[in-house]
Order: structure tokens, then sequence, then C-alpha cells
């Protein structure tokens, strides 16, 4: 099994929910006295972060994601010193936070910046798991690998369960029957900087011709 | 003499209960930014990689006059530019833990040792270095300056040569290797290094051989430093010229020269390239203060070029792709870059603890001075090393 995500960018509304449901279950900690959270922009410590996608993948700029690619051959695990940054056997992407020295390779590897490092003071409360933000280490997404049940199984990503417009798939692209699998074999679904060979198992699902979004900035002036 | 290596000793100390404060301040840091993972590398690892190649370059340089060219002048200065090189290599290797976020874990650069992270053989070759130096080092005082010319000196000093040299290319490589910092992987990384650290080393050999040393291996150095600033000359355009060819690294080029890091970046070319170049042969015939002095504002100069190449790497890595671009205006707003400089230039603690490195080596360039057996024919009397 290799699990995969694609964010289809025709669905996505921007509301965020995705972006809220990975704080919820991965950022904040939980309490008697409530939820706490890290301190300042919580969005940039979310582990989807909301970004702009312009030329060249588009014409004209369109909300999206950055969040971990999960890549097949990723260069944060290449230079991590210690093997804190390992991939599963279904090719997610971990960190090992007992291992981890803080050197901040990985984050300097990763071509789609999507590995933060939030020095602040720890949230007040328990986490959700042991893969929630901590202090002083490089997070990452994790597909929510705390929620998997069985080895072998598919489990639900809390940003796949929380996006109401069914904008976020999670999958096994080992599977040719999977919809992930399907879409990005028929090329639908399509990485980002493919060219850095690093095979992310995040895709993106381009916008479509038409009004709201059109290919080409030409189309919209009428040239 | 004395009384200089005293007030070396005091100043040395200052500057070092400074540095502990400022790695104290850096560990317990509790600031909340996005900058942390934006410009993560900032002048702490500037500071240790600087010390590092100083290290090797003095090593490097006197491991090959002595292996072969088999210079007596270089074996009477042996046992001090040994000491130099130590001397360095330890504040250097200090910064490399403080700088870390967990420094509790780091047994596992070795128990976790990953083959294909650039960082996990730095860990390997930190020590095979320190081994074979602290051998040569201990060798000579035992056995005599000549005992290094012999085939047992020369095999430990070869030895020493090549791990040290493996160490200078391969902590450059941390950085050529980095696909996602255009910047840095255009740069012929590797052998910028070593050259770097050839004028680093000679530089550091004027200054400490400067306070107390053979005169002959002083002035050779200096000549040297003519030589080594050609070379990083040459290789600092190389990399200017590759960066401003290739589109994604391009603002890396742009930002150093013309841009926002050029009042580092200029200064560093005058101060660490075009002083040696040109003052370094004179200054071989010439007194010991104005050789150090020219020596030490070559150091100033090649901290503050290797600490442009560092940032300027980081910043347009911003600047060259595009998503990670608006990431950081999502996060920062649109002033992202002059933040992320700051952050990179003028970090308090990080830039005292760099300030404390200098302060740690002169404490104990001072004390091994005063205590070891380091003076050319000394034989130690006292706990095998010891005057």
């Amino acid at each position: 099994m290799r699990v995969a995500m694609i964010i289809d960018l025709n669905k996505c509304v921007g509301c965020l929910a995705c972006t809220i449901a990975c704080i919820r279950e991965n950022i904040a900690r939980y309490g008697e006295e409530g939820p706490g959270f890290p301190e300042g922009n919580l969005t940039y410590y979310a582990r989807t972060k909301p970004v702009m996608l312009t030329q060249p993948y588009v014409a004209e700029a369109v909300h999206a994601f950055i969040q971990c690619m999960h890549c097949d051959d990723p260069p944060c695990m290449h230079v991590c010193p210690t093997g804190a940054t390992y991939k599963t056997k279904d090719g997610v992407v971990m960190l090992d936070h007992s291992k981890c020295i803080g050197c901040r390779a990985c984050v300097i590897a990763c071509p789609y910046g999507a590995r933060t490092v939030y020095r602040g003071p720890a949230p007040r409360g328990e986490p959700v798991s042991l893969e929630s933000l901590a202090p002083g280490y490089p997070d990452k997404c994790t597909f929510c690998s705390h929620r998997r049940t069985a080895e072998g199984e598919l489990w639900t990503p809390a940003c796949v369960e929380a996006c109401a417009f069914g904008a976020r798939l999670f999958g096994d692209l080992d599977n040719p029957g999977d919809p992930v699998a399907r879409m990005v074999a028929e090329g639908r679904a399509l990485a980002l900087y493919p060219a850095m060979g690093t095979e992310p198992k995040l895709f993106f699902v381009p916008p479509m011709r038409g009004p709201a979004v059109p290919r080409k900035r030409e189309e919209v002036s009428g040239q | 003499m004395r009384r200089g290596l005293a007030a070396l000793g005091v100043v040395g100390l200052v500057l070092t209960l400074l540095y502990a404060y400022a790695v104290y301040r850096y560990q317990t840091l509790s600031e909340a930014s996005p900058l942390h993972a934006l410009v993560p590398w900032g002048l702490m690892v500037t500071g240790y990689i600087m010390f590092a190649f100083s290290s090797g370059g003095v090593f490097d340089s006197m491991a090959i006059r002595l292996v072969f060219y088999g210079e007596e002048h270089e074996a009477r200065a042996a046992r001090r530019l040994m000491w130099l090189a130590l001397a360095l290599l330890i504040p250097g290797v200090v910064t490399v833990f403080a700088d870390l976020l967990h420094v509790e874990h780091s047994p596992w650069i070795y128990l976790g040792f990953n083959p294909s992270s650039r960082m996990a053989w730095n860990g390997v070759l930190y020590v095979l270095y320190a081994v074979f130096l602290l051998a040569a080092l201990l060798y000579a005082i035992r056995r005599g300056d000549e005992a290094l010319l012999t085939r047992p000196g020369k095999a430990l000093l070869v030895c020493g040569l090549v791990t040290s040299l493996a160490l200078e290319y391969n902590l450059a490589m941390v950085y050529g290797v980095n696909a996602a910092v255009p910047g840095w992987l255009a740069a012929p990384a590797g052998i910028l290094g070593v050259a770097l650290a050839f004028l680093l080393g000679a530089a550091w050999t004027v200054i400490g051989l400067g306070i107390e040393g053979e005169e002959e291996a002083r002035r050779a150095a200096a000549r040297e430093m003519t030589l080594a600033a050609a070379a990083v000359g040459f290789l600092t355009l190389w990399t200017l010229i590759q960066e401003w060819s290739w589109g994604l690294a391009k603002p890396a080029e742009e930002i150093m020269v013309s841009g926002k890091l050029a009042v580092v970046f200029w200064p560093a070319v005058v101060l660490g390239i075009l002083v040696p170049l040109f003052t370094g042969y004179p200054l071989s015939r010439r007194g010991r203060v104005a050789g150090a002095v020219a020596a030490a504002i070559t150091v100033f100069g090649l901290f503050l070029l290797l600490h442009g190449i560092t940032a300027a790497g980081q910043v347009a890595r911003l600047e060259a792709l595009e998503t990670y671009n608006t990431l950081s205006i999502h996060a920062l707003g649109a002033g992202y870059v002059d933040e992320a400089l700051h952050e990179l230039l003028a970090s308090p603690p990080e830039l005292l603890a760099v300030v404390g490195e200098f302060g740690l080596w002169m404490l104990l360039y001072a004390a091994g001075l005063a205590v070891l057996a380091l003076r050319p024919g000394e034989k130690p009397r006292r706990l095998l090393v010891f005057r």
C-alpha cells in the first residue's frame, strides 16, 4: 500500500475547514481549561497551509495548500543525520521526536516549504497523539496516521473528513481500483515540481477551463 | 609576552562567559515566529562552519609543508599550530551542539547514523579529524618537533590532512546538495569550502604565530594568504556566474551583488579577499602586528562572505519558489524578506554566541601557550604534556 492524497482545486471553495480540522487534530491540546493553542499565527503552524498557486501552474492565482507531500524520495529524510525523519511501509513520511536533534536540515531541504518549527511555549493541555505539534521540532503532516486502525487498511485524515465538498481524497496508489490511483494514472491529478524528482504523493487537480477560473490570461481580456 | 597572554586569556574568559549566556538565551528562546522555519540557519551555523574551516586550514597547510616539503621551520612551529587548530576546533564543535534545538538527542547522530546525510558524515569526520590532530600534537610533544618529519609522524599528519580536507569539503556540501536552495546548489560549494579553509587557516596562522611563534612560518603563512585569496576570489566569482546564469539561483546572486545583502557582500569581498590578496605578500616582510591586523580583517571579511552566502541562499529560496513565496507572504505580510534578513543578520543571542566563540578560542589558545610544552624543543615536565 502507498497512501496518497488528492486536492481537487475545482471543488475547493477555500473555506479552510481542512486547516481548522488539522489544527484541532494535530496542533491544539486539550485539558480541563479547554483547548490550548500555540502562540502566533495558527494558520502557519497548521499542517495544511493555504497558499496561492500562481504561474506556471495556473494562469490566474488560485487557492491551494502546502503540506508535506510525503515524497517517495524525500529530501528531508536523506539529509536527516539521525534517521529521525523516516518513511513508513505505506509511504508516510514521519518524524521520530525521540531521535530529532533539531538541526533544521529537513526544513532547509524541503523544496515545498512544508516543514515548520514552532519555538514558542507549549500549548496547555494534552496532545491528541504522540505526533502532535511539539515545540522545537520540525513539524509536518503525518496524513493523521495516528488514526490508522490496522496494518494495510486505509484511514481518513482529519482534513479529508472535514471537507464538505469532497475536494480532498485519500487513497492507495498501489490499488488500481482506488479513485486516487485512477486519477493519478489518468493524469488528472498532478504533482507540484515533478522536475525535482522527489515523487510527491500529494496531488492537485488543477482548475478546469471555465468562466470562473480561466486557464489562460488572454481569455479574460479577450485578446 | 606573559602579560600579553594574560590579557588575551582575561578577554577570552569574559567573552566565554558571554558565549555561555548567549547559548543559554538561544536554547531557552521561546518565541513563536514563522521565521524560525523560513530562515532556520542563522549566525551560529555560519560561526561553527567558519571555525571548523579555520581549524582545518591551519592543520592542512602545516601538514602539507611538513609531509611534502619537510620544512624544518614549520616543524618548529608545529606544536603551536596544532594547538591553534585544536583551540579553533573546540569552539566550532561546541557551537555545533549549542545550535541544536534538541542537544539531548545528539547521540543519535552516531546511533542512528544515516549514510545519505552529509551532516551525519560530518559527525564522523569531526571525531576522526580531532583524534588525528590530538594524536599528532601529543606525538610532537612527547617525541619532539623532528618526530613529525619521521615516517610515523608523517603518517599521523597525512591521516589528519585527509580527514580535514574531507571535513571541509563535506561541510560545504551540506549546502551544496540542497535542491531546495538553488543559490547553494549552483555554487561550487565543496571546492569553495576547501579554498576558504586554506585562506582562513593562513590568516589564523599569522594571528596565532603573531602572538607567539616562529617568524619564518608566520611569513610563509602571510604569503599563502595571497595565493589562497586569489583562489577564493576566483571561486566566489565562479559561484556568482553560475548563480547568475541559472534562473532559479539568480535571485541569490542579485540579492548579494545588488540587493539587500550587498552591504554584507561587498565589504566581505574587500576585507576577506582583496585585503589578503594585496597585503599578504608585502606583510610577510613586515612586523607581527601589521600582519595580525590584516589577518584579523581577513577573518572578519570571510565570516561576512560565508554568512552572505548562507543568508542569500535562504532568502532567495523564498524568492525563487513561488509557492514558498506566497506562503511567506501569507504568514508574515509583504515585508517578510526584511524580517527574514533581520533575523539572519541580527539575532541577538546568535550574534553574541559568535562573538563568544572568538572568546573561547582566545581563552583556550592563551591557556595552552601558558601551560603546555609547545615551544620548539621544549620537553614536558609534568603530566606528559605540561611545562
